[in-house]
This record gives structure tokens, C-alpha cells and sequence, in this order.
């Protein structure tokens, strides 16, 4: 032994140095992963996809949200006022007076929200194509039509984050569009064709009711870039009355809508302008005002509860107040009057609107009146005799409030409330200027 | 089976050896300088030929005899503390009686102590080729009476300062090792008999509940007292063998082993302490306007005035510890445990141990030995709610000012506020809040040495060591009172259980007079692995509506908070180290590890790590004179590495988000899986001396660096992947390090009666940082805290604090100071003003956290032969500390800072006066300040100064205001001994060890920072937020009496 050992010695320790190498590098790797996390390649099977398909549309919740409440301080929909209790953004301030600054963190954070939402719905497209090619998944009837439902949300997903961004960001003041993946700019109606390749793949993996949501999201976007022969198409195979509408769904526990934790009863920052109250002052059937006070640094309803604020939530316009503070008289919102009250995004009411202003546009007033009427009828308002272009307008900005649309609808009607240099979208930040190659001013 | 219990048992403690009556080698041992005779030296006889081993103490004459020694030859070895080891060889025949005296020569730094210097080498500290440390634990627990480890190592060592995190018993500490090796410093790796040990800092964030910044230490689970030494390797020249963990240096603690060497000595010893903490500082006025309210709640010293009874209101400190070592057998064995009770200076701080240790080493054969360590923990610490909290003592006594204004206006005076100080929370629902830490922690290892006598010169040594802690939080807000924040009561149950295995296996060969006569090689092969595992379980609830029912189910469903964490880790290396030495004169070593962990990609580059060392002894080249007996130079170089994330080499992780359409898959993690470790590379240049084997030092300068720091790194929104978990991690940082460390000692008197020694050490340590990356790819200008007020920014010392700084006093219109805008800023760049990449003003630097210079002076006097003085005073200069408390006195809404309210006051600012303004209208009038009239020289004197106590924003310069100088010299440790044993045995009363110490812990403080407590450090698990004091508690100056006795 100990001759072999004196004999051998390099020879041993070389072998001991190389099982000791492999089996390290072996052992290390072994661990037990974290209990809390799942690799992306664990994810491309069909069990997960209802699980992943929840995920993009928690993330459409967020930046549907986001952006609704920034479009509608960009628009005049909202307006912020220090006067109002605890309302102290400085980013909300300066996007109400259209001139947010590149380093706004409020739109920064919106951008962020959008790129999460584009690409969990985009991945999941292309995690779709994986797992559609696997063979249990082909000779599986529930296996696809788990397949049919991934590639719908998908591609309606994918679609509805181009729509956001180009409705609602732009490089300059009055120039929209954004960046994908760190790729140059894109303007606004490139993003918007981009949509609608999306949009037009959803519609074979579609039900017949998800594809009237489709062609109503294809008829907007159409309308917001002039190509109303298009929007017409897209619009006649809409939603329909009694379709319910797309929209983001919330829960106290989780996550809620801005719109009710910075334009509602959560803490105000911006309140809505104050033609909203004269709606309903003008005509009560519009909508409920519900009593409120200031309680500490917030505002809220004085004998109604929660449940009574939801019965009414179906009604076009709810407002809480007035309050009225140091010489400001103001309301809150309460079409959103809970932390769980879903955020609509497109309505049947809104493709009706589409069609009535697409008839106005084509002079065919009867059809527009229908459609207003139609609208109003829903809403147990009277019925209009006669409807103009501007009064569909005015009839979108009642019906659409809070749903983001007043943006893309004051820069269509050319009806902007703001100075000539004041911007008509929401920049694209610092993080995406410095970090995007493409974007750096050199 | 009976009969097999009684032999089990007959092994454990019955003489098994046997014994054959034949030789007697006897002797005397005397101190060769001063001839007088050494008492209690061990003497140890191991015969060559079966290497069993047996021993002797020298009598109180020096002589010694050990007997029964069979016919052969015998390798004496005698040790005594303080002293070079003596050896000889003496042959037993024939039943004779040999005769070996022994002349001991003083050793006063240990240099004949084999140290260790590397993950598997160790060497005499005389020849050793990297700086090495040794703290001699079971000494210093003769003189002091220790509640951690951290305050063991406090001021003992060259290169190493640790700070508590506040005055809270059992609290956290911040190791701060030489610069503090990466670009964000860290903890040393430790290492408990071979058990890799976490030695971290629990109890905020994600791990536990916290009551402000302050933290629970992982190492006040030890009994200082079990403790026979520790060893530290500083850097990464002498810590490269143990890679990737021993980025931040290694702690290796040696708890004390069984004694008797088959004599079947035992020894039975109990050390009793009794004591009281008080608080080190007194709070005055210049502290707080509320300063009787302060100083009320901290506990009061025994006999202090006012007491009705003696100890009425002391927190008092109470152990009992009780060890047995010796030998029966072929075992030695250590049996220790201690039962420690000790309350902190303020209610609900306590700290409850008991603590059980078993260490056996059992020599089977002549070849091989076992060893075995097992130790059992019971902390149970409770925290008061400190730092930065409004449910505490302190947020209660030192934010609000005693006084309101409104009166005062007339110029009436002060008068007091309604509830007093306690505006946030009462005190009775301060002291009903509970904040518990149990730990039960489970410590074991084995070893197990195999030296074959067929091939001398190999040894294999293994060891496996075990680390399992659960540490359970509770928290109680009773819902009987009012708290901030919290509906009708709040509970909260946090678990956290780190289960820690490593296995640690080498191969060491070393072969004599190799090439040429004197030349000894040594090589050693070997491999380290270490698996984690922590979990952690939480769950909160509110809305109880009682006090008396506390079950956390019964509280309210719609708060009810759970989470749950689970990580496992793995890390390995392996080692290979080759080592010269040419008579021990001249030596030299090269080694390298190859590092493999689970928190790389597969595909990451191995991780590769070199290391080479020489030492030169110039004394033994004999071209110095004789009363030089050591001049030793070194030199060494090693590369270390900082570890990233578990998870941070993983590409894509998803993870569960809810919402209201139910649970989602969303984007948790975006890993980078060509992430590797940072690198950390450190050269060392060192001497050593020492004369006449009295007088000695060394000297050792660093520099090195850290490269491949770890950043996170933001990808642009457009991505989808921005913001996701903080960024990517990349590899962009880097720091530069450099300074020395040095110590002196003498040993100035040396006789039977009187022994006087010092000791000197003094560091100095810098670092400026060199690179975060760039901000075009993603990396942030700067990191900062929470606060911006610490940056880690290049071209900085590592946490520096930085802020605009105020210029000059703005005037409104009728001349009064403009408190509403505030004073001009310093924004010149010319004047180093600094500012981001995109323009924004940062601020100017205002200085680094960490003190450059910090050391320690001890002196150690033994006079009348069994009285023993001992003192050790530290200091830190160079260093910064944040006064937040100071910042909120300054709010007029506390108005507390009596500075500020009286130049408010001069300045026609306060409440009623002519110039009152917005903000400041809160401060009280002072009817003995006259007001100062506006656009005169005094009342631009009095803006000046009141322009530096602006507390309002960073932009209005608080960084600048509030943070001050902060150097420090403390009277850190103070014991009078008084050693009785050779008293009590001159009457007849035989007992081993009788000793009787009064020692005193942190009993004076010279400093120029205004706030209570200098040595600060609010989150000691903070990357970039150090020293910032806010409400933070002080260090407890600590009086105890000892009763140590041994038979």
C-alpha cells in the first residue's frame, strides 16, 4: 500500500482532482428551486396556458388603467387642482397642463406597464406556436380548444398594447407612437397597423361574440386614423346591443382601478371637469350624484354605501359631491365607485357611437339618430329628435367617459383644450430614450 | 443489552487504558530570563512508538512528574501560556526516573502558536506568510463578561472593527473588514469547529419583523465563554482557498476541547456573573429640549438617586455557567453550559440563553482520531421598537418637544404640551407592544483525522458540520390600544429556518529534505461543499377587538397577511495548495481553487481562483543581532469573489400575480446567465518583529481591488422588461482598496509578581469607487438609500454621503429670514459639485461613513502577583455619522433642539413674532431671547447659522446639515481581577481556579458628534445606508462582579 501510495501519488491526487471537478459541478446544480417562481420553458404546455392567458390579462388591468387616467388628465376629461385634498403629483399636474417633462415617472410607469402587458401577450403567441406543434396537443379536443383560446387572447392582447401605444404615447408634442422592443420609433399609425395585423389573426381563433369585440376594437382604430370606409366595415360586424363589454377586472384585495384609487374614492388627484356636473344638472337621468364630504385627506360619500354606489354604476355618469374647497367647487367620479368595479374598455355603446358618427360623417343623419338614440335608449335617457356630428361627439364624451377615449377624440374633432405647443400624447421617457440604442439622441 | 450499556459506558468515562507502573520522567520548569519557577505549565509525554500521549501541571515548586511511563523513547512537550513551547526527547529504560528541566522563553504574541492561515494550512505564526489573527477567547471571558461574539472580537484586532447596530441587547452587527473587500462590503464567512455557521443578521424586511432598523445577530446564539480561541483571515490573500465565500474574510472560532491526555483529570469549572446595564450617556438639553422625558426611560444604575429600593429599575445581567472538562479514557471531553439572562436599558430588551455544548475527541488508535462537537441554543430575544419608529420609547421621548407654542406667543414661556413627548403612541401601549425572537438553534460537526503510520507525512482530515436554526418572531399590538397604522390589535408570526450542511475534506502530504537537505515540501489537496437551505413562513393579522385573546386566527379575515419563501444553495470548490520551505527560513506557496455554485448558469466560465505567499525570516539569516528574535517580511496576493443571487443567473422566471380575473402568470425574474461572481484581488505587504522576546509589531499594507462588481442593470420599457425585479444583474462595477494595519506590543515588566503588557493597533483604510457601468446600457448614475442621502457613485469613498450644500441665507422682502424658500445652494461645479449624467444636481460630497482611521490601545497589569488591571479603549476618526434625530428636532413641528428654537427666536421666526412665516410658526417663544433687527451684521450671523439646521429636503441641503463629524474614542472594556487561588490553597482550601473580576464595558465616550451614540449603524444589513442615526438606541455601559471558580 504504501509503495502504491509513494508510487502513485501524482497519478491519485490527479484523479481526486478530476472526480472532485465533475462531481462538484453536478452536485451545485442539484438544488431544490425556489417555490415561488417557474422557468419560462416549464410554462409551454396547455395545462398552464389558462394560467398565463390570466396573467396578460392582469397585465392588460394595469396598463388599461394607467393609461385611461393619464389620457383622461392629458384630455380635458379630468383636471387636477392642489385645492383638492391630498391631490400632490407634481407628474399629474403637468400632464393635466399638457406639458409633462421627459422624466415624468407617472408616464414612465405607464410605459413600463405597457411593455409588461405587450410582452407577456406577445411571448405567449409565440409559446402558443410551441405548444400547438406538440402531438398530445393536436390529437386533443380539449387540449385545443385551450390552444384556440391562447392563441385568441394572444393576439387580441398583442393587438390592444400596439392600440395603447399609439393612441396614447408619442416622441413630440403632437407626434404619437412608440418603440417596441427597443426598436426605432414607430409613428402611430404603423403602430396602429401593427394592431391590427394582431387583431385580424385573433379573429379565426375568435367566438362569434369575441369577434364582434375584435372587429369593434379594429373599427376604433380605424376611426382614430381617418380611415372611416374601414372603421364602417370593421364597425357593421361589431358589438352589438347586449354584448357585453371588454373590460379590466379588479378585486379589493389586488389590484384596483385608477380610476377609483386617483380619480375616486381612493385619493384624488384628479377630478372630473366640471361639465360632467352640468351634464347631470342639465339633465338628471344622465346620471346619480351622490352627497360627499371631506373626511381627513380624503372625500367621501355621505349615506350611500358601496352597494348602492355599484347599483348605480350601469348609469352613463355618477359623480360624487360637490365639495367645495377654498373657492373650488369639484366632484368626484363614481362610474368606478369601488376597488372591484371593472374598468370597461370597449363597449357595445361605443360601436354604436362609431356607427353613428360614421353616418353622420356619410350625411346619413337617420342612421345616426338611430344609433344615438339606441345608445341613449340603454342609458333610459329621452330620445334625441336629430343629431349632428358635433352632438355625437358630445353624446361619445358622456358615454365614453373614463374609458380613455376623450384624447383621441378632442384630437380628431380638432376640439384641443390646451395651447398650440402643449402636447396631444404622452411622451415617451427618459428610461426609453437613454436605454433604447435606436431612440439615443447621439 | 444492560451489560453492553455498562461497557458503552465503562468506554465514555472509565479508565480504559491500561496502565503499566514502570518509568517517572520529572523535571522543572522556570522562566529562562527571570529564573523563577512557572506554575500549572502542562507538560505532555508521547511515546514515539505508540503516540499515545500523557501528561503533568507543574507544581506551585515548577516541577512536574509523569509517571507510569513504559520503557522507550518519549517527545516532551511543554506548553505554558505566554510562553515558547519547549521540546525535547528522553528515553525511559528500565523503570529509571529521567530527569529533563526546562527553561520556558516568554512568547508575547503567540509566535510558536500554530495558526491557521488558509482553508487547510496551518503554520507557527512566526513563519507564517499572510497577516493572521488570534483572539485568545478564554482569557478575555476570564476578564469580562461577554454577551456576544461580536463584542469578543471588538478592538482585539488589526484590520477589524465591528459596530453594533444600537444598544439593543442581541442586536445586529456590521463586520467591517480591512475596506471591506467587494464593492458593497459584507459579512466574513464563519466558521465554528469546521461548521460553516451563519454569523448574519435577521429580523428586518424579508427576514422578520422588524422594529426599525435594528436587527437580531446570529452570533449572540454563542456562548462567548465556550469559546477557546478565534482565528480571522482578513483578506483575500490569506481567505482565496475558501472562494467565492470568503469574499469579506473568514471567522474561524475554536470552542475550548477536553483536557487530561489519559490522566483522567477533571476539571469542573462555574463562572458567575452579576450585573446591570445603564445607559452610557446622559441626554442633555444641547440633545433634546426633551431630555428629562429621554433620560426617563432608561433603566436606572443600582443605588442611583431616587431608587426606593437598591436595584428599583435596573436591567440587570445574571449568568451561570458551568463547564467540565477533562479526559477519561481515550476521550477528552468539554461539557459546557451557561444560562444567561440580561435585559437591555430600555423596557421589553431582554435576552434569555441557555446554551448546552458537548465537544469529544477520542483517540482510537495510533492513527487515527475523532472528534465531535454538539451544541444547543435557546435564545429568546425581545426588542423594543427603535430606529425610525413612532411606536417606541424613543420616537416618543425624542421627536416631540415637551412645549407648545401657542401660549409663548405673549411671551409667556413655554408651557407643556397635553400627553407630554408621547404624541404618537402612549406610553402604556408602548410597553404592552411585544417583539419576541426565539431562536433554537442546533450546531454539530464531526471530524475525523486519518495519519497512516505507513506513509508519515500524510494526513487526510475530514469534517462534516451541521448549522440548523428556526428563528420564530411573534409580534403583539394589543387591541386595546392605539397604534398608528394598525385596526383593533396586530399579530404577526414570522418563521425563518436556515439548515446549513458542509462537508470539508483535505489531503495533506508533507515530505522532508526534498531536493536538498532542508527543504520541506507540503502539498494539500481538498474540496469544500456547502448547502443552504432557508424557509420562511409569515402571517399577519388584525382587527382582534380584545387583548385577551391573542390566537392569530380569531384576528380579522380581510387583513390577514401570508407568505412563504423557500431557497436552496449550493456551493462548492475545489483546492489545490503546494507549499516550499527551506529550513523556515524562506518559503513559498502557490495554490489555486476552482469554484462551482448554483447561482451560476451551467454554462458560466469556471470560476478559478490563485493565490501565492512567501515569507523571508531576516532574524534567522544571522546578519542581526541577537535581541532581534524575529524579523519576518511577507508578501501575498489572492483573489476572492462575490457571489450573485440564486436566482440571478436564471433567464426567465414567472411567478403567480392575482387580480380580479383570478391568478395570473406574470414576469418575476430576468436573470442573466452569463453573470459571474465579482472579483475581489488583494495584495498584502507585511513585517513582523519583535526584540528581546518583549517588544514586537507588524505592520501589513493592502491594496487591491473589486472587479466585475454586480449591478443592476435596467432594461428599456419598450422591452416588457423594465423594472422587472430591480434590473438585470451585470458585471460592471468596481472599487479600489488600499491601507494598513499595525499593532505594537511590549511586554514592559515581566516577574513572579508584576507583569505589564500593551498593546497597540491602529488601521487606516480607504476605497474610492471606480465604475457602476454605463448609464447608456441600463446602469444607474449612482446607488443611494432610501433617503438619498449615501451614495455609491464613482470617484467616492463607498458610502459617501453627499448633498447639496446651503450658501447663503435668502431675505424676504422685510429683511427677515426667508424660511419659505430657503437658503441659496452651492451648484458650482468648480467647486465639485456633482451632478447626474443627464444634468440633475446631486450634491457635493460631505464625507464617507466608515472612520479612516480606527484602532484600539489595551493594557494588561498583574501587580501583588493575583491582582490583575485590564483596559481597552477604541477609537474611530475620520468617520461621519447622519443625525436624523438632530434633522427632526429641527422640524418645527417638534421644535426639539433648543439651538434652533432660540436662533428662530433671535431671528423673530417663532410663534407671534414679526417675521413668523409658514413652517416655522410652531416655535415656541423663549421670553430671554431678544429678537435681532433684520438687515444687521447679528442677524446675518444668526441666518447663517440657523440657514445650516434647515431640515426640510435634501434640495435644501439636510445632507449638509445633519451630517456631522464623528470621531470617537471610547473606554470600551475595564476589569480589576483578583486571582484567590493561591490564597484560598495557603489555608488549606484546595481549589484549581478562585477568582473574583469587577469589570465595566463602555464606561467613558470622548466624541464630537452631537447625537447620543457615535458608533451607529441603524441597518447593518444595509448595502449603501450606514451610519445614520435616527432614533437610534444607545450602547448600554454594562457593570458586572465575577465569581470564576474551578476544582
Amino acid at each position: 500500500m504504501q509503495r502504491f501510495v509513494k508510487q502513485f501519488r501524482t497519478l491519485i491526487a490527479a484523479t481526486c482532482l478530476t472526480l472532485g471537478l465533475w462531481s462538484c459541478g453536478g452536485w451545485v446544480q442539484g438544488f431544490d428551486p425556489r417555490r415561488d417562481l417557474v422557468a419560462d420553458n416549464l410554462l409551454d404546455t396547455t395545462s398552464q396556458v389558462t394560467f398565463l392567458i390570466t396573467g396578460v390579462q392582469r397585465a392588460f388591468s394595469l396598463a388599461y388603467g394607467n393609461a385611461a387616467i393619464q389620457a383622461g388628465g392629458l384630455s380635458d376629461e379630468l383636471i387636477f387642482d392642489a385645492r383638492v385634498p391630498n391631490a400632490t403629483f407634481p407628474t399629474y399636474q403637468l400632464i393635466d397642463a399638457g406639458t409633462p417633462q421627459l422624466d415624468n415617472n407617472s408616464v414612465s410607469t405607464l410605459l413600463t406597464l405597457i411593455g409588461n402587458y405587450r410582452f407577456l401577450a406577445d411571448t405567449l403567441g409565440v409559446r402558443m406556436e410551441r405548444i400547438a406543434a406538440k402531438s398530445d396537443t393536436v390529437n386533443d379536443a380539449g387540449a385545443r380548444a385551450t390552444v384556440r383560446r391562447g392563441f385568441f387572447q394572444s393576439y387580441l392582447h398583442s393587438g390592444i398594447a400596439r392600440h395603447l401605444y399609439a393612441n396614447y404615447i408619442g416622441l413630440e408634442a403632437r407626434r404619437g407612437g412608440a418603440t417596441i422592443a427597443t426598436s426605432p420609433f414607430i409613428p402611430s399609425t404603423t403602430m396602429h397597423d401593427l394592431a391590427l395585423g394582431y387583431l385580424n389573426r385573433a379573429l379565426p381563433f375568435a367566438s362569434a361574440a369575441e369577434a364582434r369585440v375584435v372587429n369593434s376594437i379594429i373599427a376604433r382604430i380605424h376611426l382614430i386614423e381617418g380611415r372611416y370606409p374601414q372603421a364602417q366595415a370593421a364597425a357593421a360586424l361589431g358589438m352589438r346591443s347586449g354584448d357585453g363589454p371588454l373590460q379590466a377586472v379588479y378585486s379589493a384585495q389586488t389590484i384596483s382601478p385608477l380610476w377609483w384609487t386617483e380619480a375616486g374614492r381612493g385619493r384624488a388627484q384628479f377630478v372630473p371637469d366640471p361639465r360632467f356636473a352640468r351634464y347631470i344638472a342639465a339633465d338628471p337621468a344622465e346620471g346619480r350624484v351622490f352627497p360627499g364630504a371631506v373626511s381627513g385627506t380624503v372625500v367621501v360619500p355621505v349615506g350611500a354605501g358601496d352597494a348602492e354606489l355599484a347599483a348605480a354604476a350601469p348609469n352613463r355618469l355618477n359623480l360624487i359631491g360637490p365639495i367645495v374647497r377654498t373657492g373650488l367647487t369639484f366632484h368626484l367620479q363614481a362610474i368606478y365607485p369601488n376597488q372591484d368595479t371593472p374598468h370597461r374598455f370597449i363597449t357595445w355603446q361605443e360601436n354604436a357611437l362609431m356607427l353613428a358618427e360614421l353616418a353622420s360623417r356619410n350625411g346619413d343623419d337617420a342612421t345616426a339618430l338611430t344609433q344615438v338614440n339606441n345608445v341613449r335608449r340603454a342609458y333610459n335617457l329621452a330620445a334625441r329628435t336629430a343629431t349632428t356630428l358635433d352632438s355625437v361627439y358630445i353624446e361619445r364624451d358622456k358615454t365614453l367617459f373614463g374609458s380613455g377615449q376623450r384624447l383621441s377624440d378632442q384630437r380628431r374633432f380638432n376640439r384641443w383644450h390646451l395651447g398650440a405647443t402643449t402636447w396631444w400624447y404622452l411622451p415617451i421617457t427618459l428610461p426609453e430614450r437613454s436605454l433604447n440604442p435606436n431612440l439615443r439622441t447621439p | 443489552m444492560r451489560s453492553k450499556l455498562l461497557l458503552v459506558l465503562a468506554l465514555l468515562i472509565g479508565s480504559c487504558g491500561a496502565v503499566f507502573a514502570q518509568g517517572v520522567i520529572r523535571g522543572k520548569v522556570t522562566d529562562k530570563k527571570t529564573g523563577e519557577t512557572l506554575v500549572g505549565v502542562r507538560v505532555t509525554a508521547t511515546s514515539q512508538e505508540d503516540k499515545k500521549p500523557v501528561g503533568a501541571i507543574s507544581n506551585k515548586e515548577g516541577d512536574f512528574q509523569v509517571q507510569n511511563l513504559k520503557n522507550g523513547k518519549y517527545t516532551l512537550l511543554v506548553s505554558y501560556v505566554g510562553y515558547k513551547s519547549g521540546e525535547s526527547t528522553v528515553t525511559v529504560d528500565g523503570g529509571a526516573t529521567v530527569t529533563a528541566n526546562f527553561q520556558l522563553v516568554l512568547d508575547v504574541k503567540g509566535l510558536d502558536e500554530v495558526v491557521v492561515t488558509g482553508v487547510a494550512s496551518r503554520t507557527q505564526k512566526a513563519v507564517s506568510e499572510v497577516a493572521v489573527a488570534r483572539v485568545n477567547a478564554s482569557e478575555l471571558t476570564d476578564k469580562m463578561g461577554y454577551t456576544s461574539t461580536g463584542q469578543l472580537l471588538s478592538g482585539k484586532v488589526a484590520g477589524v472593527t465591528i459596530t453594533p447596530a444600537s444598544g439593543t441587547v442581541g442586536g445586529g452587527l456590521r463586520f467591517n473588514v480591512r475596506s471591506g473587500a467587494g464593492l458593497f462590503g459584507g459579512s466574513p464567512v464563519i466558521f465554528i469547529d469546521g461548521v460553516r455557521v451563519g454569523g448574519g443578521n435577521v429580523g428586518t424586511g424579508t427576514s422578520g419583523p422588524g422594529v426599525g432598523g435594528q436587527q437580531v445577530s446570529e452570533l449572540a446564539d454563542l456562548n462567548p465563554a465556550d469559546i477557546e480561541n478565534i482565528e480571522i483571515l482578513k483578506g483575500a490573500a490569506a481567505s482565496a482557498l475558501y472562494g467565492t465565500s470568503g469574499q469579506n474574510g473568514v471567522v474561524l472560532i475554536k470552542t475550548k476541547r477536553g483536557r487530561g491526555l489519559g490522566n483522567n483529570e477533571l476539571t469542573i469549572n462555574y463562572q458567575g456573573i452579576y450585573g446591570f446595564n445603564t445607559p452610557s450617556r446622559a441626554i442633555t438639553e444641547e440633545m433634546a429640549v426633551s431630555y428629562k422625558e429621554a433620560n426617563a426611560i432608561y433603566a436606572r444604575a443600582p443605588f442611583a438617586p431616587g431608587n426606593k429600593t437598591p436595584f428599583e429599575g435596573t436591567a440587570p445581567i445574571i449568568q451561570h455557567g458551568v463547564n467540565l472538562q477533562g479526559n477519561s479514557g481515550i476521550f477528552n471531553y468539554y461539557l459546557g453550559f451557561e444560562d444567561r439572562n440580561e435585559k437591555g436599558i430600555v423596557q421589553q430588551n431582554e435576552l434569555r440563553r441557555q446554551s448546552f455544548r458537548l465537544n469529544l475527541d477520542a483517540v482510537t488508535s495510533r492513527d487515527f482520531s475523532i472528534s465531535g462537537s454538539v451544541n444547543y441554543v435557546n435564545n429568546f430575544i425581545t426588542r423594543p421598537q427603535n430606529d425610525n419608529n413612532v411606536l417606541g420609547w424613543l420616537g416618543n421621548t425624542m421627536l416631540f418637544s415637551p412645549f407648545i407654542a401657542d401660549a409663548a406667543a405673549n411671551g409667556g414661556g413655554p408651557i407643556p404640551r397635553a400627553f407630554g413627548t408621547y404624541q404618537f403612541t402612549d406610553s402604556l401601549g408602548i410597553a404592552l407592544a411585544e417583539n419576541a425572537a426565539n431562536t433554537r438553534r442546533l450546531i454539530a460537526s464531526s471530524e475525523i483525522k486519518y495519519a497512516p503510520s505507513w506513509l508519515p507525512g500524510l494526513n487526510l482530515r475530514a469534517v462534516v458540520g451541521y448549522d440548523n436554526n428556526t428563528i420564530r418572531f411573534e409580534t403583539l399590538f394589543p387591541a386595546t390600544q392605539f397604534y398608528s397604522g394598525i385596526q383593533s390589535g396586530n399579530r404577526s408570526i414570522f418563521t425563518l429556518s436556515n439548515e446549513r450542511l458542509n462537508v470539508d475534506a483535505s489531503a495533506n502530504y508533507e515530505a522532508k529534505n526534498v531536493f536538498i537537505e532542508g527543504l520541506s515540501s507540503n502539498t494539500t489537496l481538498g474540496m469544500q461543499a456547502f448547502n443552504t437551505i432557508t424557509r420562511t413562513n409569515f402571517i399577519d393579522a388584525q382587527r382582534f377587538g380584545t387583548d385577551l385573546v391573542r390566537d392569530i386566527g380569531s384576528g380579522g379575515a380581510t387583513t390577514f397577511s401570508i407568505s412563504e419563501f423557500f431557497e436552496n444553495r449550493r456551493d462548492a470548490g475545489i483546492f489545490l495548495r503546494q507549499e516550499f520551505s527551506y529550513n523556515q527560513i524562506v518559503s513559498l506557496s502557490l495554490a489555486a481553487r476552482n469554484d462551482f455554485a448554483s447561482s451560476l448558469s451551467p454554462d458560466a466560465s469556471a470560476i478559478f481562483y490563485p493565490q501565492a505567499s512567501t515569507m523571508l525570516r531576516i532574524d534567522k539569516l544571522g546578519v542581526l543581532p541577537e535581541v532581534v528574535n524575529l524579523l519576518k517580511v511577507r508578501a501575498a496576493y489572492g483573489e476572492t469573489g462575490s457571489l450573485p443571487g440564486v436566482i440571478d443567473a436564471q433567464r426567465l422566471l414567472f411567478t403567480t400575480g392575482q387580480s380580479g380575473f383570478g391568478p395570473g402568470g406574470i414576469v418575476q425574474v430576468l436573470g442573466n446567465p452569463s453573470v459571474v461572481p465579482e472579483r475581489i484581488r488583494e495584495i498584502e505587504l507585511g513585517f513582523e518583529f519583535e526584540l528581546d522576546n518583549a517588544y514586537g509589531g507588524e505592520f501589513t499594507y493592502i491594496i487591491g481591488n473589486a472587479v466585475n462588481s454586480l449591478i443592476n442593470v435596467q432594461r428599456a420599457p419598450s422591452t416588457g422588461l423594465n423594472g422587472v425585479a430591480g434590473g438585470v444583474r451585470r458585471n460592471l462595477g468596481s472599487i479600489d482598496q488600499w491601507g494598513f494595519e499595525s499593532s505594537l506590543y511590549a511586554r514592559a515588566i515581566q516577574s513572579t509578581d508584576y507583569e505589564l503588557t500593551f498593546n497597540v493597533i491602529f488601521n487606516y483604510f480607504d476605497n474610492v469607487v471606480r465604475s457602476i457601468g454605463n448609464t447608456d446600457e441600463g446602469a444607474p448614475a449612482f446607488l443611494q438609500d432610501g433617503f438619498n442621502r449615501q451614495y455609491i457613485i464613482p470617484g467616492q469613498r463607498r458610502s459617501q454621503f453627499i448633498g447639496p450644500k446651503p450658501v447663503t441665507p435668502r431675505f424676504n422682502a422685510a429683511g427677515y429670514y426667508d424660511y419659505v424658500n430657503g437658503p441659496v445652494m452651492d451648484t458650482a461645479r468648480a467647486n465639485g459639485v456633482l451632478y447626474t449624467p443627464t444634468g440633475a444636481l446631486i450634491g457635493s460630497p460631505i464625507g464617507g461613513s466608515a472612520p479612516l482611521y480606527t484602532g484600539s490601545f489595551s493594557i494588561n497589569f498583574r501587580f501583588l502577583r493575583d491582582f490583575t488591571l485590564y483596559a481597552l479603549a477604541e477609537f474611530g476618526i475620520g468617520g461621519n455619522v447622519y443625525n436624523g434625530t438632530r434633522q427632526f428636532h429641527t422640524n418645527p413641528t417638534y421644535a426639539n433642539n433648543i439651538t434652533f428654537n432660540r436662533l428662530a427666536n433671535q431671528l423673530g421666526l417663532a410663534r407671534g413674532q414679526a417675521g413668523a412665516q409658514a413652517g416655522v410658526s410652531n416655535i415656541p417663544r423663549y421670553a430671554d431671547v431678544a429678537p435681532l433687527t433684520p438687515n444687521t451684521p447679528e442677524y446675518q450671523r444668526a441666518a447663517e447659522a440657523f440657514m445650516r439646521q434647515d431640515w426640510i429636503s435634501v434640495g435644501r441641503g439636510n445632507v449638509a446639515n445633519f451630517t456631522e463629524s464623528a470621531n470617537w474614542a471610547r473606554l470600551r472594556e475595564l476589569s480589576l481581577r483578583f486571582n484567590a487561588t493561591r490564597a484560598f490553597n495557603d489555608v488549606g482550601i484546595g481549589v484549581k481556579n478562585l477568582a473574583f473580576t469587577l469589570t465595566g464595558t463602555n464606561l467613558f465616550l470622548l466624541t464630537n458628534y452631537t447625537g447620543v451614540e457615535v458608533e451607529i449603524n441603524g441597518n447593518p444589513g444595509s448595502i449603501v445606508s450606514q451610519s445614520q442615526d435616527f432614533l437610534t438606541l444607545q450602547q448600554a455601559r454594562a457593570l458586572n462582579f465575577m465569581i470564576s471558580l474551578g476544582f
